[in-house]
């Protein structure tokens, strides 16, 4: 199927710029078009499995809105993917945008760093700053061999929203 | 960076695409609503909290729309209730509790608003979630987003987002 391609960012609504104070009027009601890339992680080793890069690119000064995984074949038991980009370190002391559980089939939405300090990383979903980012991703598992967990990476984002306040 | 802006509302799709209802081959559109997106960072208050200023409504809801997701990034925890609203006019019209009514943001991370975050609103007012601007006058006209904090507290701070279809403009059937 052909494709519509815009650099972006799409934005839509009836009024673009604010002239007043009065709604209906002149008040700017242009929203954003939200984006969506996908990518399919595999588990490829119980425990620490090398960094793989995803084909997701985030645009420079990007709001993430929501990550989530559609797993199809579980991790088992405390299998985690660790979602990085190249500026986030690995090991013990490694930082991510998210962490995803992927223990059990199901969609999952990452909802909180509960238990987990990354709070520098969440304001990355708030701006994800000035250059593109690239996604990664580790895999932490306890899953006994063949280690055959597969699950749909979904990331949602606002390109360019430039939230910077 | 460059823009693509249309009046909208956005469909993609195409009119004559080919399908089947029950056995019977037709042709029709299997045109959709993009999904847009508002932000604005907030912060705790003891009063509205988002706008500050008629001049400062950066989130306003085209008419007609339905509100498909209302989540708020929090970076920094809250001790107070957050509610949130919509106004119209200018700004002096509003309903503080119009959308959400209570919602708790103790934990950090990524807070959606849920059902139990609605079940306790005016009668009525969930169907702004299906059509924004079916609950007060003036029916069919745009939507200012508010935040509002009954009180104060710890400073509170995050990210308020609402998903919306332009203009998808449904008739109330609860």
């Amino acid at each position: 199927m052909p494709t519509t391609t815009f650099s972006g960012p799409v934005k839509a609504g009836g009024i673009s710029t604010s002239t007043g104070t009065t709604l209906s009027e002149n008040v700017a009601n242009q929203g954003f078009g939200k984006m969506v890339q996908v990518y399919e992680l595999e588990e490829t080793a119980a425990t620490r499995a090398a960094r793989t890069y995803t084909d997701i690119v985030i645009p420079a000064n990007s709001q993430i809105t929501r990550m989530a995984v559609l797993v199809t074949s579980a991790f088992g038991t405390d299998g985690y993917a660790y979602i990085k980009d190249s500026t986030m370190s690995g090991g013990t002391s490694d930082t991510s945008l998210a962490v995803m559980n992927c223990s059990s089939l199901g969609l999952t939405d990452f909802v909180n760093y509960a238990g987990i300090v990354y709070e520098a990383q969440f304001l990355l979903w708030k701006d994800t700053g000035a250059s593109d980012r690239h996604l990664d991703y580790e895999v932490r598992a306890a899953s006994a061999t063949p280690d055959t967990g597969r699950a749909t990476l979904i990331v949602e984002y606002v390109q360019n929203n430039n939230l910077t306040e | 960076m460059s823009r693509s802006t249309f009046s909208g509302p956005v469909q993609v799709g195409i009119d004559d695409a080919p399908f089947s209802e029950n056995t019977v081959a037709k042709i029709g559109p299997n045109r959709g609503f993009a999904k847009m997106v508002q932000s604005a960072p907030i912060t705790q208050s003891g009063t509205i909290r988002y706008p500050t200023s008629a001049t400062d409504m950066t989130m306003v809801i085209p008419a007609l729309s339905t509100i498909t997701r209302i989540s708020v990034l929090v970076t920094t925890a809250w001790d107070q209730v957050l509610d949130i609203g919509q106004a119209w006019g200018e700004l002096g019209d509003r309903d503080t509790n119009d959308l959400v009514n209570d919602l708790v943001l103790t934990t950090l991370g990524v807070v959606v608003v849920g059902p139990g975050d609605t079940d306790n609103l005016a009668t009525d007012d969930i169907n702004n979630w299906m059509n924004n601007s079916s609950t007060n006058s003036p029916y069919g006209g745009d939507r200012c987003i508010t935040a509002f904090t009954a009180s104060g507290g710890s400073a509170g701070v995050g990210v308020l987002t609402v998903e919306y279809s332009q203009a998808v403009d449904l008739e109330a059937i609860a």
